[in-house]
C-alpha cells in the first residue's frame, strides 16, 4: 500500500516541479540604495520580462532622496556581476511617465521591447539594431546580475540610488515545491497512521 | 446536351470541392532572427477542419543553447515579422524535448480541448476555445504565426519557424482532373 502511494506523491512532486522549469516570465528585484557618499534614499524595483512577447514591466517606488528626480533608466550590463557602472539601455531621456521634479513616488509602467523607441538608440545600435537581440541581452544580463536600475537625481547627476536587479526564483516554484512537500508531508502522515 | 451537362456537374464538383477540404497543412522553415542565435529545421502543422485536431511534426538542430520551450505565437500585427503572445498550450508542447540543442517532435492536440491552448490565447480571443480556434486558424492562414523554439542563450526563442499555407496537393489533383474533363469535352464537341 505505501509503495504506490509514494511513487504517485514523488511523480505529482516531480511533475509539478518540471511545470515550472519553463514558465516564460522572469522577474527582477532589488532594493534602491546610494552607493555614494552624501546621498541618500531607499525603495525597491521590479522589473519583468516576459520572453514571449517582449515586454518590460517595470515597478518602482522611492524616498528619501536628497534631490529632486531628473531621469530613471535601466543600465545594462556592467562588466562583472554585481558592481561598476554601465550605459543605459531603455528609452531616454527617461522612462514615459516616471515622477520627475520629486524626493519620492512610485512607477508602474509596462514597454513594448518590440518598438525601437522602448531602447536607447546606441544601446539597440550596439545590438545590431534587433530588438531581438537588445532583449536578448538585458535578458541575459539581468540573470547575471549585470543590470541595474538607476534614478538620477539634481544633487546626483550620474545616480543618486540603485536597484542592482537580481533574478526571483519564480513564485511559481515555490508554491508548486511547497504544494509537493505538503503532498508527500500528508502521504507520511497517512502512512504512519 | 446531357453529356454536356453530366460533364458541367463533374467539373463543378471536382472545382467546388476544394473550397471545403478538411485539412490545412502549414509548412515552415526553422531560422535564426536574432544575430549569433544558430539552427536549422523544419516545422509542419496540419489542421483537420472536421475534428479541429492540430498535428505537429517537428525537427531542428544546431541551436546554441539548449531548448527551453517551444510553442506556437500568433497572431503577429504585420505578416511574416515581429512577435506575438503565445497560442497554445504553455509552459511549452507536452513531450517537446527540453535541455537539448536537436530533437523531433511529433504529436496531435485537440483544439477543442482547453487544456491544448495558452489560457491568456482564449480570453484574448473570445474566452472560447471556438473562437480562440477561428482567430488562430485566420492568422496562421494570414502568415501570422511561428513555431518558436526558445533556449538558454535565446530565450525570446533561439529559432523560429513562420508558418505558411501549403497548397494542397488535393487542390491540384482536383483541378487537373477538371482541366482533363475540360479537354475530354471539347474533343467530343466537334462531331
Amino acid at each position: 500500500m505505501l509503495a504506490p502511494r509514494s511513487l504517485l506523491g514523488a511523480l505529482a512532486l516531480s511533475l509539478l516541479l518540471s511545470a515550472s522549469a519553463s514558465a516564460h516570465e522572469f522577474e527582477f528585484f532589488a532594493l534602491l540604495e546610494p552607493e555614494l557618499a552624501g546621498a541618500t534614499g531607499s525603495g525597491s524595483v521590479t522589473i519583468t520580462l516576459d520572453v514571449d512577447v517582449l515586454t518590460m514591466h517595470v515597478e518602482a517606488s522611492w524616498t528619501g532622496l536628497s534631490g529632486t528626480t531628473t531621469a530613471a533608466h535601466l543600465h545594462c550590463c556592467t562588466a562583472s556581476p554585481g558592481v561598476g557602472d554601465a550605459g543605459v539601455a531603455t528609452m531616454l531621456p527617461s522612462f514615459t511617465g516616471f515622477p520627475l521634479g520629486v524626493t519620492s513616488g512610485t512607477y508602474d509602467q509596462t514597454f513594448d521591447m518590440n518598438l525601437a523607441s522602448s531602447w536607447n538608440p546606441a544601446f539597440l545600435a550596439a545590438n545590431f539594431n534587433n530588438v531581438d537581440n537588445a532583449f536578448n541581452t538585458i535578458w541575459l544580463g539581468l540573470q547575471n546580475d549585470q543590470g541595474y536600475f538607476n534614478i538620477h537625481t539634481t544633487t546626483f547627476g550620474g545616480g543618486e540610488i540603485r536597484a542592482r536587479l537580481a533574478l526571483v526564483p519564480e513564485p511559481g516554484a515555490f508554491t508548486l515545491t511547497a504544494v509537493g512537500l505538503a503532498g508527500l508531508a500528508a502521504l507520511r502522515r497517512r502512512a504512519r497512521s | 446536351m446531357l453529356r454536356n451537362l453530366l460533364g458541367a456537374l463533374a467539373l463543378s464538383l471536382a472545382l467546388s470541392a476544394p473550397a471545403s477540404a478538411v485539412v490545412i497543412e502549414f509548412f515552415g522553415t526553422f531560422g535564426p532572427e536574432a544575430v549569433g542565435a544558430t539552427g536549422t529545421g523544419t516545422a509542419s502543422v496540419t489542421f483537420d477542419t472536421d475534428t479541429n485536431i492540430l498535428t505537429y511534426a517537428v525537427s531542428w538542430s544546431g541551436t546554441s543553447g539548449t531548448s527551453t520551450a517551444a510553442h506556437i505565437h500568433c497572431c503577429t500585427a504585420s505578416p511574416n515579422s515581429g512577435n506575438a503572445g503565445v497560442a497554445t498550450e504553455t509552459p511549452s508542447f507536452a513531450g517537446f524535448p527540453l535541455t537539448v540543442t536537436s530533437g523531433t517532435f511529433n504529436a496531435s492536440r485537440d483544439m477543442d480541448v482547453a487544456a491544448n491552448w495558452n489560457s491568456a490565447f482564449i480570453t484574448a480571443n473570445g474566452g472560447t476555445v471556438a473562437s480562440a480556434l477561428a482567430v488562430f486558424i485566420a492568422g496562421m492562414q494570414d502568415d501570422r504565426a511561428y513555431f518558436n523554439i526558445h533556449t538558454t542563450t535565446f530565450g525570446g526563442g533561439e529559432i523560429r519557424a513562420r508558418l505558411d499555407v501549403v497548397p494542397e496537393p488535393s487542390t491540384l489533383a482536383l483541378a487537373a482532373f477538371g482541366l482533363a474533363g475540360l479537354a475530354a469535352f471539347r474533343r467530343r464537341a466537334p462531331r
